[in-house]
């Protein structure tokens, strides 16, 4: 795939099919967490959208704030957490000001969430097929006889093997790939506008995880529905996602459409991560891997990266640094990004 | 020379429940069926300081066969030795000196640590168990073995919730080095782990593996992970080992099938072209009675010879064994083929 081919795709968010104003809109989003007596940012300034029928990954590793910054979509998040800025707006609504009955017809139906861990999202003392109608019953789309047809109808597009047969099994009845498909299951049914996915394939087998991002682009691509997917494997993003933006220490620090991330990655932290993915083709270079942790009690005023960065400068240590384009639908935060690329290729 | 680890014809069954309400549903359900072996008819060697990856989905047997040779499970037949001697035997029943050999890394850190006690009592007990070490020396050397998982000493006070995934991992792979092992069992020890994480751990193994000589019997899910750390792998499908060889005769086609398609599944490489015919676990039922067990996933069949009949062992090369039907040749045309249609399609 070319990079204009991509940047035809989605320029700022907005399909170009499409057109008009994204789906999602984040502005400014800052989430802070409560340690001991103090607020913590774990998530500041963030800002990005995603366009109709768009894909964005959102990758980065644990404890860079990417999950809290996709549960923003839901309008809330974890208690001893608060939303101490920014504007989270979805069709043109800001969902940061809705109440939770206001969010009750939103949730699962128009925006749907697939979490990590399928086995905890299931109730296991319900038959699977019981937990779609219900599903489909709370938001009032079809209810008896007609929600069971339509449950078996959706276990089928998800790929599992004699869905009648399947809607009557209990969550442990299932493996651990079954349980994933019925929890997508769970998640479409409504026919959302947006489906988030929290490190959906994770816990699951390469096999299995192969199987499933096929199933959500061949969702993705009847449906037409827009997706946010967290990662911290860019190399699973890489081939489900139209645009990818990476996190650190709470900051976005690159976005940009995929092939031209991975063609062209411009912040440090985006090539060590890259070059973290497990690959079979070829070692990579040894300069380029990640070094240390992300260590949040140990931040510097400047670049959060600038401890790990193999390119680091002092001024680095003391400057923030903030996302800028550098070409059309590119932006890094990083003031030595066009050095980089001299340095890194000799 | 003689293997650090000989493992026979190993077969293993989960036995099914004795109690009475489980025998009542059985007789109800009129169920007279026998357990399938959750491990058979594997053999394989580890030599000294070598890495051995055992390979497949979860349910194929790997941690069931880690386990028996970590003596917490008895196999049903076949023999285990240890620099040539037997060791078939439960775990209270190897004497310490084999225990303080063999030690086994688990797939979650936080759940193999206690969470109560700091790190100098996880280490702190290996090294009272196996050495009797006391005052300087014994904190000399849990400094030490902080310092070659490239933790600070400090760490020494804290407790396992307070540390990262990573880092917890780390603390047991120190757990397991105090022993001084010949042998490590590393049960999936990347999985709960971010891929930036993953690659530190697997630079570190490589590193203890250099200047300690100890070797890895390292299970996966993943080929791409083992890719750069193995020596040998060994493929497991349905407890049977399907495939086994040196990693370039792995990663080289031709291929067993299932290695080609878990060779296809990973993520990072754009389309994917076999896997998009080859179903997964979650979409097939059980393994047939007959034939090959993979036959049902499989996208190369021959029908009436792989639903049929148990196939054959092919030693493609002295140091390379396949479980299948397809002769070398045939698989070889076969996948080149794939492969092919493979990267015209991703051209366009």
């Amino acid at each position: 795939m070319s990079t204009v081919a991509a940047r035809d795709v989605a320029v700022d968010g907005v399909s170009s099919t499409n057109g008009g104003e994204p789906l999602v809109r984040v502005d400014d989003l800052t989430v802070d967490y409560r340690n001991d007596d103090q607020w913590v940012s774990v998530v500041k300034n963030v800002s990005f959208s995603i366009g109709r029928g768009e894909t964005l990954g959102l990758a980065g590793e644990s404890g860079c704030g990417k999950t809290t910054t996709a549960l923003a979509m839901f309008g809330y998040n974890k208690p001893g957490s608060r939303v101490a800025g920014g504007r989270v707006s979805f069709d043109g609504r800001d969902l940061l000001g809705l109440s939770d009955r206001q969010m009750q017809p939103i949730r699962g139906a128009r925006i749907s969430l697939v979490p990590q861990n399928p086995a905890s999202t299931l109730t296991p003392s319900m038959k699977v097929g019981r937990q779609v109608v219900e599903t489909l019953e709370a938001h009032g789309v079809s209810s008896g006889s007609e929600a069971m047809e339509r449950t078996v109808e959706i276990f089928g597009q998800v790929g599992l093997p004699e869905p009648a047969e399947i809607a009557r099994r209990y969550p442990h009845q299932l493996s651990g790939g079954q349980q994933q498909r019925v929890v997508i299951a769970i998640a479409i049914v409504c026919r959302p506008d947006l489906i988030v996915l929290d490190e959906p394939t994770t816990a699951l087998d390469v096999t299995t995880q192969a199987r499933l991002l096929e199933l959500l682009t061949q969702i993705k691509g009847d449906s037409g529905m827009s997706a946010l997917y967290v990662s911290h494997n860019l190399g699973v993003l890489e081939q489900i996602c139209d645009r990818v933006a990476v996190m650190y220490a709470g900051e976005l620090i690159e976005i940009a459409p995929t092939a031209e991330l991975f063609n062209q990655p411009r912040h440090p932290y985006t090539r060590g991560l890259i070059a973290a993915v497990p690959r079979v083709e070829a070692e990579h270079a040894g300069t380029e891997k990640l070094r240390g942790l992300l260590r949040r009690d140990d931040l510097p005023d400047g670049c959060g990266f600038a401890p790990r960065c193999p390119y680091s400068r002092p001024q680095c240590f003391t400057d923030p640094q903030r996302l800028d384009e550098i070409e059309p639908s590119h932006q890094v935060a990083c003031w030595r990004a066009p050095d980089i690329e001299a340095e890194a290729t000799p | 020379m003689t293997p650090l680890l000989e493992v026979s014809d190993i077969q293993i069954s989960y036995r099914p429940r004795r109690g009475l309400v489980s025998r009542l549903v059985r007789a109800l359900r009129s169920d007279t069926t026998e357990p399938v072996p959750a491990v058979r008819d594997a053999s394989f060697t580890i030599n000294p300081g070598e890495t051995v990856a055992l390979v497949g989905e979860s349910g194929s047997g790997k941690t069931t066969l880690a386990r028996s040779i970590a003596g917490l499970i008895q196999p049903q037949r076949g023999t285990l030795r240890f620099e040539g001697a037997d060791i078939t035997r439960p775990v209270h029943r190897r004497p310490a000196e084999l225990l303080r050999h063999i030690q086994y890394v688990f797939q979650n850190p936080a759940s193999s640590l206690n969470p109560r006690r700091k790190v100098r009592y996880s280490l702190g007990r290996t090294l009272d168990v196996f050495f009797k070490l006391s005052g300087a020396e014994r904190r000399d050397r849990m400094a030490e073995l902080l310092a070659s998982v490239h933790l600070d000493p400090g760490y020494i006070d804290r407790y396992p919730p307070q540390l990262s995934g990573g880092e917890a991992q780390r603390v047991a792979i120190a757990q397991a080095l105090a022993a001084e092992p010949k042998l490590i069992l590393c049960d999936e020890v990347l999985s709960a782990l971010d891929v930036s994480v993953q690659d530190n751990i697997l630079e570190l193994l490589r590193e203890l593996q250099a200047s300690r000589d100890v070797a890895y019997l390292f299970i996966a899910h993943d080929l791409a992970v083992v890719r750069w750390l193995a020596d040998r792998v060994v493929v497991l499908y349905h407890g049977r080992i399907v495939e086994q060889g040196t990693v370039e005769e792995i990663f080289t086609p031709p291929h067993h099938p299932y290695t080609a398609l878990l060779l296809d599944s990973i993520p990072g490489k754009g389309e994917h072209h076999v896997s998009a015919l080859a179903e997964d676990a979650s979409t097939v039922g059980t393994a047939p009675d007959a034939g090959c067990a993979f036959e049902p996933r499989c996208q190369h069949r021959i029908a009436g010879v792989c639903e049929v009949d148990d196939p054959p062992r092919l030693h493609d090369s002295p140091t390379h064994d396949v479980l299948c039907h397809l002769s070398a040749e045939q698989r070889a045309s076969l996948q080149i083929t794939t492969a092919a249609a493979g990267a015209s399609s991703e051209e366009t």
